[in-house]
């Protein structure tokens, strides 16, 4: 009887733990608009707003920064009072792989590390390792596809960037 | 006599050599993509503007232009096969046509999509060719107040229309993107804005990398999430014969046709509109005024004929707004106006008497785009449906070696890249929060324009907000935005008396037995 009710009285924290980071979560994206608006407002006006008839370059600004604002706020009070008529963001994303968010988290990284390497290392090498990545780590396709891939994707990309005359970095090895 | 002639000014450049084979690029590669589900024609467009570096401009717009109309003629092929449109613009066609496919009737569904996006492309451009003159004249009388107004309705539209999700959110971006476009030297003053000492952000911000990040790099990531297995789906008939409908399904088809054309190419008018709403007005309307309605979702050849007809006529609609004013009306117009910037052509109200041999050319070759891309469509359905089978992890090193390539081809900075993955990430999370991106780029692109229209008209008028009311066709593009804004209001309003008068009712009802 005592563990019922100590278990009964444990549930409801629980559900309303869950529910309070739900809340949160989808009102976050328009919590981060707000705040966005105000930290976008605080630098507008910094710039001279002239007057009316003589606006100066702070008028527009600091008049979007106000409406980001207003937008911010009337798009959490909207999600407040009709929960039902906007979709859930989970709902609404696509269905997530295993991989996910881990796997979009590597290939911004696998891009940024590119970018680094890219005028040091040479346009070729760089992406013949990109493309080795992204189907084999991410897209778990076999070594043999993705190492000739990679090799005749790079040569490929290469040979028609160039023709379509668009500069390319060539890195130490000079291609 | 004056139509005649620049009509064969348009072919004489249209039918050129270098013009051609670009436009069958555009077509062929359009195809592609609207076969592909993976990638968008917003987010092919934004991959080859770079390209269109090298390019002259006339070619480069006949190639993006045929990309776009291309990718409607390869969005049914995805749809009646395999029920996954390939654009957004192609989910009607998914409802029908898939059903159609599975009753054996695949050749009839694929030959009548293609058939009526082709005479509905053609009536579109001939509506095309009737307006152009006619608007580019009347638009000759705007002045800043008009094109506030006008810039104004423009985003309300997008935001309002265009919107899948919530309008406050299609604002959000909307704003966003007019105060990205606020970065760098004030058009008027001259004065630095948000720059923080960067060197760079005195120019502003590219639009080949962030539309290439919102589009391609997100575009990319959302592939990389998902994990799907190829798509199973029906076979593509074989042969000439088996895609050809058969006279009683013409007989249904024509009017379908004729009615989506006309309702495609007023709606594709609308800035935020499009291919996607015109398709699914068009199938609204064939559905309600059907003397058989029970048929449609069952296999209906009209529920194929009509969207796919309203998406083909929007998609040469859709043109008359940029190239007679200026104002993209979509997300893709949008970047075709950078292209022609990139290229330091404005697109407006001159653009007629400055370049006709551009404009007309333009709409020549999309004639010519589209005799292409029936004489593709027909014969290489067998191969387009395998295209649209490959797995789409391979379509990732695709588009990641183009967006990154494009974006340092700007200006040979890899810091161009950074920028394009930066908006990469912020448009894939963007979206899966629902916030459209297409109100973000569209207000990019417009900002300077109406900020400068703004402080313009009120210089002028000494600081009279009336200049914006005296003036009827700036009062007019206004009121047009009043009438948008209050109509969700409205909406709200009334559903919450209904809630309010419902628990009510409920109340009283529960009452007395309490």
């Amino acid at each position: 009887m005592l563990q019922e009710e100590s278990s009964l009285q444990e549930e409801p924290s629980g559900v309303i733990d869950r529910g309070a980071i739900e809340h949160w979560r989808r009102r976050l994206p328009d919590l981060i608009v707000i705040a966005f608006g105000l930290v976008a407002l605080f630098f507008a006006s910094r710039l001279p707003f002239g007057s009316v008839s003589q606006p100066d370059s702070g008028f527009f600004p600091i008049l979007i920064c106000t409406l980001i604002v207003v937008f911010g706020c009337v798009s959490l009070a909207t999600s407040r009072s009709t929960p039902a008529a906007e979709p859930d963001a989970a709902e609404a994303a696509p269905v997530e792989g295993a991989g996910g968010q881990l796997h979009v988290w590597s290939t911004v990284a696998a891009i940024a590390v590119y970018t680094l390497a890219l005028n040091a290392v040479g346009f070729v090498i760089c992406t013949a390792v990109l493309v080795v990545f992204l189907l084999r780590v991410i897209g778990r396709v076999s070594w043999k596809v993705s190492l000739v891939s990679g090799v005749v994707g790079a040569a490929l990309s290469f040979e028609v960037f160039t023709l379509l005359g668009l500069p390319l970095p060539v890195g130490l090895l000079h291609f | 006599m004056e139509l005649l002639h620049s009509l064969s000014l348009g072919f004489s450049v249209a039918l050129e050599p270098m013009n051609l084979f670009y436009c069958f690029i555009g077509v062929l590669f359009g195809t592609l993509v609207g076969v592909l589900p993976g990638l968008g024609s917003a987010g092919a467009i934004a991959l080859l503007l770079p390209v269109t570096y090298s390019l002259s401009p006339t070619s480069a717009i006949i190639m993006l232009a045929g990309i776009w109309y291309g990718s409607m003629y390869g969005g049914s092929t995805t749809s009646i096969l395999l029920r996954i449109p390939g654009e957004p613009a192609s989910v009607m066609t998914c409802v029908d046509g898939f059903e159609m496919a599975r009753k054996g009737r695949a050749g009839a569904a694929l030959g009548i999509a293609a058939f009526g996006s082709f005479i509905a492309g053609l009536l579109g451009l001939v509506g095309l060719i009737l307006l152009a003159r006619p608007l580019a004249t009347f638009a000759l009388d705007f002045g800043p107040p008009e094109y506030f107004a006008l810039t104004l309705l423009g985003l309300t539209l997008v935001s309002y229309l265009g919107s899948d999700t919530s309008i406050a959110k299609a604002l959000i971006m909307a704003a966003l993107g007019l105060l990205l476009g606020t970065i760098g030297l004030d058009p008027v003053q001259s004065a630095e804005r948000f720059t923080f000492g960067v060197l760079s952000l005195q120019s502003g911000i590219d639009l080949v990398p962030m539309v290439m990040g919102l589009f391609g790099i997100s575009q990319l990531l959302q592939l990389v999430c998902g994990d799907e297995a190829p798509p199973e789906g029906l076979e593509a008939p074989k042969g000439l014969r088996a895609l050809l409908p058969n006279r009683e399904e013409w007989r249904a088809s024509a009017g379908a046709i004729a009615r989506g054309s006309f309702l495609g190419f007023i709606v594709g008018l609308l800035p935020g509109a499009g291919g996607t709403i015109s398709s699914f007005t068009a199938y609204a309307v064939e559905k309600r005024i059907s003397k058989h309605p029970e048929q449609f979702g069952k296999g209906a050849i009209e529920g194929v004929a009509s969207p796919e007809s309203a998406n083909n006529a929007a998609t040469a609609s859709g043109f008359i707004p940029l190239l007679t004013m200026g104002l993209p009306a979509n997300a893709v117009m949008a970047l075709m106006l950078g292209a022609f910037m990139l290229h330091g052509i404005t697109p407006g109200p001159t653009l007629l008497t400055q370049k006709p041999d551009m404009f007309w050319g333009l709409i020549v070759s999309m004639f010519v785009g589209n005799i292409m891309l029936i004489i593709l469509n027909v014969p290489l359905i067998g191969l387009f449906a395998k295209v649209a089978r490959i797995k789409s992890i391979y379509l990732v090193p695709l588009i990641a070696v183009a967006c990154l390539i494009g974006a340092y081809g700007v200006n040979n900075n890899p810091t161009d890249i950074l920028v394009m993955l930066g908006f990469g990430v912020f448009g894939f999370y963007a979206e899966r929060h629902g916030f459209s991106l297409a109100p973000m780029t569209l207000a990019f692109v417009l900002g300077p324009l109406m900020e400068l229209s703004l402080r313009q008209s009120l210089i002028l008028s000494d600081g009279e907000f009336m200049v914006f009311l005296d003036r009827p066709i700036a009062a007019t593009l206004l009121g047009g935005t009043v009438v948008m804004a209050l109509v969700p209001i409205l909406r709200f309003v009334g559903k919450k008396r209904e809630l309010r008068g419902m628990r009510t009712v409920m109340r009283s009802e529960s009452g007395p037995s309490a």
